[in-house]
C-alpha cells in the first residue's frame, strides 16, 4: 500500500500544482527558441564564425555550448533548404565530424577545432550556391 | 485541480475503458501462454524453460520476457502459472518486469524513432536490474521469511495428463474462464491506476512537469509511472517523444521501468503470494536503483542538439482526458474512447468478449479441468500411449513430447510477432499512400479552420511518418540519414502546426504558414523515400 499513497501524493502534487489560474487557452506554452537559432544555413555559417573563429574573448563556456548547438543544427538546417541529398551528405558527414571532435573535447577550443570549424563554414559557403530556389513539386 | 467531480469520473471511466482496449490484444497472448504453459510444457517444463535453479535463470527468464509479446497486464495470467509450476520468484520478478517492456513490433520502433544506442542501453538497464533483483531476492529476501517459499502445488503428485484434443479443449477452457475469472480481476484492478491518475491529474497536468533541466523529473515520474498502465509501443512512442523535446531522460528511464515493466498489480500480487515484507523490500530496492540509474543517466544522455521544447504532449494520455472547456454528453465520451482504437484492439477485445461469454457458459455448466480429466477416457491420457494394449503406431503416426508442442508454440509467437512487424510497419509505397490520405485531410482542415478535423489527422500522419521509417528500416536493413533528418523535419513542422490549432482560438493565418511550411518539408520528405 506504501507505493500506492506515495504515488498518489506525487501525483496530486504534479496535478494541484499546475492549475493554479483559469485556463484561458488549451496551449500555454510556445516553443523555446535558442536565442542563437539561425534563420539560415548562411547565417549559421556567420554565427558559427563570430563564435568560433572571428571572437578569442568569447570562447568561454556559453560560446561554446553555443558553439557546440549550431554545429548539431547544420544537418537540420540544411535538409530544411531544397538542397539534393548528394550535396547534403559531405555536408551532414562534416557537421557529425566536428561534433564529436567538440565532444570529446572541454574547455578552449584548440586550434585544429577552430580550423574543423572553418572548413565546416566553407563547406556550407560552397554549398549554399547549389540549392535551387524551387523543386519540383506534386508528389 | 479545479476538474468537476463528474469530469474527473468520466475521465476515470473513459481512461480505464481506453486502456482496456490498448491491454486486450497482449492480455489475450497472455492467457494463451498460460494455458501453453499449464497443459503442453507442465510444471518440469515451465521451471525448466525459466532456467530452473540454474544461475541463469534469471537473464534466461529476461530474454523469454523481451521475445514474448505481453503487456504488464498479458504477463499476469503468465505469473500465476509460474507460481504454479514452482518458479523461484527472483526469475519471477526478471520475467514480470522485462516482458512488458520490449517486443519486436516495439523495439523496432524505438530502433528508428530515439537515437539507437540509447534504447539498446534502455534494454541492457532492464538486463541489469532484473539480475540484481532478481538475486537480492533469491539471496535475502527468500531467506528472511520465517517459512521457506514453496509454491501451493509443490507437493502435487505427478499425475498422468491428457493428450491430444482433450488437451486442447483443456486449454480452451482454462482461457475462457480465466477471461472471466481471476485474470480478468486482475486486469481490471491493474486498469485502475489510471483511473485514480486521470481523477488527480487534470487536463494537461503533465505538460511541463519532466522537463530537461528540472531536478525533480524523475521523482516526478515516479510517482506516476507506478500506478500507470502502459503498452510496449506506447511507452516506446513516448520515449521518442521525450528525446525529441529534449525532456529528461532519467525521468524516460523510470517510465519504461516503473510505468510499462508493471502496474498497480504487480506489487500487491508478489505480496499477496510472498509476503508483504519480501515484496516491500524487493519494491523498495527497485524504486532506489531505478531512481538511481535515472538521476546517473539524466545528463549524459541528454540528446545532442536538442533545444528543450519548453512542454510536451507524450503524457496527456495519462491525466484526465476531458478538458475544462469539453461538455460530459455520452456522445462526446463514447468518442473519447473510441477515437484512437486501432482495428487490431476491436478484434482483440471482440475476441475476449466472445471468450468471456464462452466462459460464463462454462461456469454454468460447472466445465473446468478437473471435470474433464473426471470424464475422461482412458485414451485421452499419456499412460495410455505405453500401456500394453496401446495401438501401434507406423509411419508418421509419432507421440510428439507435450514439451516440444508447448515449446514450438511459443516459438510460433514469438515468429508470429515477428510477422506482424511486416503487417504492422507496411512498405514505403503502401505507408505513403496512407500518408497522402492523412495530409490531404488534416491540411485541408487546418486550412479552411476546421481544427477539429485537422488536430484528429495530424496523429495518423504522424504515426504513419514513424511506421515509415520502420517499414523501411525492416525490408532495406536501413533508413539513410537524410530520410530520418526529413522525418525529423517533418514531425517537428507537425508539432508546430498542432500548436497553432491548439491556439484559443487559433489563428488562421497563422495556421495557413505553418501548413506552408509543412508542404515544402512534406515534398522533401517524401521524395527522400521515394528516391
Amino acid at each position: 500500500m506504501t507505493p500506492l499513497i506515495a504515488s498518489l501524493i506525487f501525483a496530486a502534487v504534479t496535478g494541484c500544482g499546475s492549475d493554479e489560474t483559469p485556463k484561458t487557452s488549451l496551449f500555454e506554452h510556445d516553443h523555446n527558441v535558442a536565442p542563437h537559432w539561425p534563420s539560415s544555413l548562411a547565417d549559421l555559417a556567420k554565427k558559427l564564425r563570430h563564435r568560433a573563429i572571428d571572437h578569442d574573448d568569447i570562447r568561454h563556456v556559453h560560446g561554446r555550448n553555443e558553439i557546440e548547438d549550431l554545429v548539431e543544427w547544420v544537418g537540420e538546417i540544411a535538409a530544411d533548404t531544397n538542397m539534393s541529398e548528394a550535396d547534403w551528405i559531405p555536408l551532414y558527414e562534416k557537421s557529425e565530424a566536428v561534433s564529436a571532435m567538440l565532444r570529446s573535447t572541454k574547455g578552449e577550443l584548440s586550434e585544429k577545432l577552430v580550423n574543423e570549424i572553418e572548413l565546416l563554414c566553407q563547406l556550407i559557403d560552397e554549398t549554399i550556391p547549389k540549392i535551387p530556389k524551387y523543386r519540383a513539386v506534386g508528389v | 485541480m479545479n476538474q468537476s467531480v463528474s469530469a474527473m469520473l468520466a475521465g476515470g471511466i473513459v481512461r480505464v475503458l481506453q486502456g482496456f482496449a490498448s491491454a486486450a490484444p497482449t492480455f489475450m497472448v497472455g492467457l494463451l501462454i498460460a494455458s501453453i504453459l499449464r497443459y503442453y510444457l507442465g510444471d518440469k517444463g515451465t521451471r525448466r524453460l525459466f532456467g530452473g535453479d540454474t544461475i541463469r535463470s534469471l537473464p534466461q527468464s529476461w530474454l523469454i520476457g523481451m521475445l514474448l509479446p505481453v503487456c504488464s497486464i498479458g504477463v499476469l495470467p503468465v505469473l500465476r502459472e509460474m507460481r504454479r509450476a514452482g518458479v523461484k520468484p527472483g526469475a519471477m520478478s526478471a520475467f514480470a518486469l522485462s516482458a512488458p517492456l520490449f517486443n519486436p513490433l516495439s523495439l523496432l520502433y524505438g530502433l528508428t524513432l530515439s537515437r539507437p544506442l540509447v534504447i539498446i542501453l534502455f534494454a541492457l538497464g532492464s538486463l541489469l536490474i532484473v539480475t540484481a533483483l532478481g538475486l537480492f531476492w533469491d539471496a535475502f529476501v527468500g531467506k528472511s521469511e520465517s517459512v521457506p517459499y514453496e509454491s501451493p502445488d509443490a507437493n502435487r503428485p505427478e499425475t498422468d495428463h491428457l493428450i491430444g484434443l482433450r488437451r486442447l479443449l483443456a486449454g480452451f477452457v482454462h482461457f475462457a474462464r480465466e477471461v472471466t475469472g481471476v485474470s480478468f480481476g486482475l486486469a481490471l484492478f491493474a486498469l485502475m491506476g489510471l483511473a485514480i491518475l486521470a481523477v488527480i491529474l487534470p487536463f494537461g497536468a503533465m505538460q511541463t512537469s519532466v522537463e530537461r533541466d528540472d531536478w525533480m523529473a524523475p521523482l516526478t515520474m515516479l510517482g506516476v509511472a507506478i500506478p500507470v498502465y502502459a503498452t510496449p509501443m506506447l511507452a516506446m512512442g513516448q520515449l521518442g517523444m521525450m528525446f525529441q523535446h529534449a525532456n529528461s531522460p532519467g525521468a524516460a528511464f523510470t517510465l519504461l521501468i516503473l510505468g510499462t515493466g508493471m502496474n498497480l498489480v504487480t506489487p500487491v500480487w508478489f505480496a499477496r503470494h510472498f509476503g508483504f515484507k519480501s515484496t516491500a523490500l524487493w519494491f523498495l530496492t527497485l524504486v532506489l536503483i531505478v531512481i538511481g540509474i535515472s538521476y546517473g543517466i539524466n545528463q549524459p544522455l541528454v540528446p545532442p542538439g536538442v533545444e528543450p521544447a519548453g512542454h510536451t504532449h507524450a503524457f496527456d494520455i495519462y491525466a484526465n482526458p476531458i478538458s475544462a472547456q469539453q461538455n460530459l454528453r455520452f456522445e462526446s465520451l463514447r468518442m473519447l474512447v473510441q477515437k484512437d482504437i486501432s482495428i487490431s484492439e476491436v478484434v482483440a477485445v471482440a475476441i475476449l468478449a466472445v471468450m468471456a461469454l464462452v466462459g460464463l457458459v462454462f461456469r454454468g455448466l460447472r466445465i473446468d479441468e478437473a471435470r474433464l480429466v473426471s470424464t475422461a477416457k482412458a485414451g485421452s491420457f499419456a499412460s495410455s500411449l505405453s500401456s500394453e494394449n496401446a495401438p501401434q503406431r507406423r509411419g508418421l503416426d509419432l507421440v510428439v513430447p507435450p514439451g516440444v508442442i508447448g515449446a514450438t508454440m511459443l516459438a510460433g509467437l514469438v515468429a508470429l510477432s515477428g510477422v506482424a512487424c511486416f503487417a504492422y510497419y507496411p512498405s514505403p509505397s503502401e505507408c505513403l499512400e496512407e500518408v497522402s490520405v492523412a495530409r490531404a485531410e488534416c491540411l485541408t482542415a487546418a486550412n479552411s479552420g476546421n481544427v477539429e478535423h485537422a488536430l484528429h489527422w495530424l496523429p495518423i500522419w504522424e504515426d504513419w511518418s514513424r511506421r515509415l521509417e520502420v517499414g523501411t528500416f525492416i525490408r532495406t536493413g536501413e533508413v539513410r540519414p537524410y530520410q530520418r533528418m526529413q522525418g525529423y523535419l517533418i514531425r517537428k513542422k507537425l508539432e508546430l502546426l498542432e500548436h497553432e490549432l491548439e491556439h484559443d482560438p487559433p489563428v488562421l493565418k497563422h495556421t495557413q504558414e505553418a501548413v506552408r511550411q509543412i508542404l515544402s518539408t512534406n515534398d522533401r520528405w517524401v521524395r527522400a523515400f521515394r528516391s
